[in-house]
């Protein structure tokens, strides 16, 4: 049997040394192949059936042993690449036996451990000597990367050991865990001291090493040895001072946070034990004040991605991390009021931001966001209200935009009850001031923005007061030209109940039908203006969105403004126009700050399509009948507007009538580098009519207008993807029947070679590809 | 006509990894050495199943490109003195970089200073227009050029 047995043992570690595959990567996985891995599994199961025989045989391997005592080669380079294999494939060996149970780990840590700790020049603890000495393989704080490549496997095989018999820590009296416990506050030290000696110049793999091995030991199952809290401490602030302090070696301090992340997970899972209590003091604690402290040697940003990383770790922490951020934007706004500067506003914007993304998003999932989001709000607004002056810094945009998002998500957290609250508490605020009708101060733009965002984020159940008063005012802000008050009466529009039920106790309700009777006579009262307009196009999506039959009006109002130029002068004519052609492509848009499902928006399915199917029609008959250039110029625009943003499903049923209309667009646009994006827009739709089967016969009967335009694309001079995506539509077309696209084939050839002269990359390799594509559909005849 | 492979052993070595070019929005990505190596490098042998990168006949090393002058030099290390494909190998590549470049390239294709017995004739029978036509003309020549090039698209 003895024989059997050594004689798997050969064949199991020559494949496993065979293993070609690295290790020590940066990304966390090990990828192993199959063959090692059947290996390694094999090898695991005969150790469990004979651990004395087959323990006996690796503990006694010559090679193994002559590797054990020659890994001293200092940093990840020096060794070299089939020492690496070696290395690799006895750790593996030895993670698998000292895994199999407690007496094999015993067993193994008896026989190697405290030969890698002499390699790494560490010895026991005791209460005279710290444990540390200057060996063989610590030179200036560097550390041996074999040695500590085998340690840390071996720390990795008994904690996963710990972890599985942590219901029963019997394992507290084993011989392996006593061997650790008495290392493992000089191995930390140690460990420590070699990260902080790490630099620009050291390999990231010595560095993903250092920090695996300290993160292995601070995620030993808690409270039980081997792994003190002492050690667990040392290595939390071993982590702290690296992330306060050595922000610039980017090498160390981005593996450090995963690393910390990591550890907050795993205390996490356990949320009442000491390591969890240890983590909040020694991490979230020190961390939080960082937002606050105006201390410029650490880079924001840095602080910001740091704070949002860790949010990450669980419950408890985010929510002292969000309360830790409230405080500091509150004391910024309030730093802003008063004097401040550009530095504090961009400093606030990214508070904002990580607040808006990490935070709200992260306390949404869980049951008491709702009190948070509340508060927030409710703050702001109070903020708002003692805060007289408005300063200079109020008036830029960014910070406006975050604090904006920053309210509709905090609102759209909330119940319909507190929503009620907070737009109560808003309207009491907007109410107390005069707006004037001519200007439009900081403090006006704050006030109704911010109410515009509350509005916004509500719920289609929210009851709100004083709706009529509500909606005067973001008319009037409207013909201002503020576009949040538009969004807001869009929102409105959309979520208003469509009758009040009788039975309804609730005084004060407005339905759908009384809003839109004040303000479609406002704004349809006169003339109107392009303001108008685009508070007519936002509205119009809000009853589209649901539904509502009134947004046919709307759009026939459009379309008459298209067709008709009496009465006005030419430039007022043409910016009207113009908003009415843009008023389609806010119809058909999908906005991210309003009218979504985060923002409780109705949404009837198929919306688009069904604005699709019908104002089509009426588009092509007017293209037909009309007589100015201009108005078909108008039409097609709007034309494109609704093509692009129409799904592809309903285009392709009618793409034979549509394909002409698409390429007179991109024809229409090609000269204005303001059209980049919609020409862009045009052709993924182009390019899908093209990939889809359904489509092929009207690319067919198209085929010729089809492949000019694109050979016109190619050369388009303002936007790359669309160059790119030109070519790759010439692609698509070669696969056509030979008959139609063959007269061609000379044109496209001439574009392609133009193209090939692109200054983009990635222009140029579409343009081989193209080029070799249209070469195979004739025999090959290069013209020299 | 010779009887059997010109070299029948070629040494083969492991294929380069392949790394993906970053994109840079707002400059112009200028021709580089690595651009025509990646069009190149996958083109097969004559005789064997491999490509020339990994036969070593051609190396990242062994092209240069001025792209204001608008010319580019490759060289090729045939692995054996006496190799008679020289001339096929250097002529796909010639194909290739045609069908990869615009007209006002000017393509230099030569052997590597040493690596050939008749280097200074292949040299010049490899930059000759006329030969290069001539040979493309040949339908058992064109074949062989188009399975150098395409046979990893079969």
């Amino acid at each position: 049997m003895a024989k059997h047995n050594e004689a798997i043992w050969t064949s199991l570690k020559d494949i496993i040394h065979t293993s070609k595959q690295e290790c020590v990567s940066s990304v966390n996985s090990e990828s192993i192949d199959e063959i090692t891995s059947e290996a390694l599994v094999l090898l695991q199961n005969v150790i469990s059936q004979n651990e004395d025989l087959f323990l006996g045989l690796i503990v006694n391997d010559g090679h193994i042993n002559m590797i054990m005592n020659s890994v001293t080669s200092y940093k990840y380079n020096d060794v070299p690449m089939p020492e690496k294999q070696r290395l690799y494939a006895i750790g593996r060996i030895l993670s698998v036996a000292a895994k199999v149970s407690t007496v094999s780990c015993n067993i193994v840590f008896e026989s190697f451990f405290l030969r890698m700790m002499e390699a790494l020049g560490i010895s026991e603890q005791t209460s005279s000597r710290n444990g540390v000495t200057k060996g063989k393989c610590i030179l200036n704080g560097r550390i041996c990367f074999g040695a500590l490549y085998l340690c840390t496997e071996l720390l990795e095989a008994c904690r996963n050991l710990a972890m599985e018999s942590y219901k029963e820590p019997a394992y507290a009296n084993e011989i392996w865990c006593s061997m650790l416990h008495s290392f493992s506050s000089s191995l930390t030290k140690a460990l420590g001291s070699a990260l902080t000696a790490c630099n620009e110049d050291s390999h990231e793999k010595d560095i993903y090493l250092i920090v695996k091995a300290l993160q292995i030991m601070a995620t030993f199952p808690q409270g039980v040895l081997p792994i003190s809290e002492q050690v667990f401490d040392t290595v939390l602030m071993t982590f702290m001072s690296i992330i306060s302090r050595d922000f610039d070696k980017m090498l160390i301090w981005k593996p450090m946070l995963k690393a910390l992340v990591q550890i907050g997970l795993f205390v996490d899972k356990s949320p009442d034990s000491k390591g969890a209590s240890t983590y909040a003091a020694l991490v979230i604690e020190k961390l939080i004040p960082l937002v606050s402290l105006d201390d410029h040697r650490m880079p924001f940003s840095l602080k910001i991605e740091a704070i949002s990383e860790i949010s990450t770790t669980g419950h408890n922490f985010m929510l002292r991390i969000g309360q830790g951020l409230e405080e500091a934007i509150y004391a910024k706004l309030f730093e802003i009021c008063g004097n401040g500067n550009l530095k504090s506003v961009d400093l606030l914007v990214q508070l904002l931001e990580c607040y808006s993304n990490k935070v709200l998003p992260g306390l949404r999932q869980t049951g008491d966001s709702e009190e948070v989001a509340l508060r927030f709000a409710f703050n702001i607004w109070n903020q708002l209200e003692k805060t007289s002056e408005f300063s200079s810094n109020f008036q830029q945009k960014e910070l406006l935009d975050a604090a904006m998002m920053t309210m509709k998500l905090a609102v759209g957290i909330c119940s319909d009850k507190s929503q009620t609250t907070i737009i109560q508490k808003a309207y009491t605020l907007l109410s107390a001031s005069t707006f004037l009708s001519d200007s439009f101060s900081s403090r006006d733009e704050w006030l109704i923005s911010l109410f515009s965002s509350v509005i916004i984020a509500l719920r289609p159940q929210t009851h709100i007061p004083n709706v009529s008063v509500i909606i005067k005012l973001f008319l009037e802000n409207v013909l201002k030209a503020h576009i949040p008050s538009a969004q807001a009466l869009g929102s409105l529009v959309n979520k208003l109940p469509l009758k009040i039920s009788p039975n309804k106790n609730v005084s004060n309700d407005f339905s759908l039908e009384e809003a839109l009777d004040i303000i479609l006579s406002m704004l349809n009262s006169g003339l109107l203006q392009t303001n108008g307009v685009v508070g007519l196009a936002w509205i119009g999506k809000g009853l589209l969105m649901r539904g509502h039959e009134k947004v046919n009006d709307i759009i026939l109002n459009f379309l008459r403004l298209l067709m008709s130029s009496d009465g006005m002068s030419p430039l007022e004519d043409g910016s009207l126009m113009m908003s009415a052609t843009d008023a389609f492509q806010i119809l058909m848009s999908d906005p991210e700050d309003c009218l979504n499902k985060r923002f409780h928006a109705i949404i009837r399915p198929l919306y688009k399509q069904r604005l699709f199917s019908t104002v089509m029609p009426i588009l092509l008959s007017s293209i037909v009948n009309s007589d100015l250039p201009i108005t078909r110029l108008l039409l097609y625009r709007v034309c494109g507007n609704v093509i692009s943003d129409t799904p592809v499903i309903a285009l392709l049923n009618e793409a034979n009538k549509l394909i002409p209309v698409l390429l007179e667009c991109l024809s229409l646009m090609i000269e204005d580098i303001l059209d980049k994006d919609r020409i862009y827009s045009l052709m993924l739709v182009l390019s899908a009519i093209l990939m889809d089967k359904s489509g092929e016969e009207a690319v067919i009967e198209n085929a010729h207008i089809i492949i000019n335009c694109l050979c016109g694309l190619v050369s388009y001079p303002h936007m790359t993807l669309v160059r790119e995506t030109a070519v790759q539509c010439l692609v698509a077309m070669s696969g056509l029947s030979h008959a139609r696209i063959y007269p061609m084939r000379t044109q496209v050839l001439q574009a392609i070679s133009r193209a090939l002269d692109d200054p983009k990359r990635v222009v140029r390799q579409e343009a081989v590809r193209c080029g070799q594509a249209w070469g195979l559909i004739a025999s090959r005849s290069l013209c020299f | 006509m010779t009887l059997g492979l010109i070299n029948a052993n070629p040494v083969v070595h492991a294929k380069k990894e392949r790394i993906a070019r970053n994109e840079d929005f707002h400059s112009d990505d200028l021709v580089d050495p690595l651009d025509i190596y990646d069009f190149v490098r996958d083109i097969r042998d004559p005789e064997h199943p491999y490509s020339l990168e990994q036969l070593s006949v051609l190396s990242e090393e062994s092209v240069s490109v001025d792209e204001k002058l608008g010319r580019i030099l490759i060289t090729f290390t045939p692995t054996i003195q006496h190799c008679s494909m020289a001339t096929v190998i250097g002529l796909c590549l010639r194909v290739k970089l045609m069908e990869c470049f615009p007209p006002h390239f000017k393509l230099d294709i030569k052997v590597s200073p040493g690596s050939h017995a008749n280097e200074e004739s292949v040299n010049k029978q490899l930059n000759d227009k006329e030969r290069v036509a001539a040979a493309l003309e040949n339908p058992n020549l064109r074949q062989l050029v188009d399975a150098c090039l395409y046979s990893n698209e079969l």
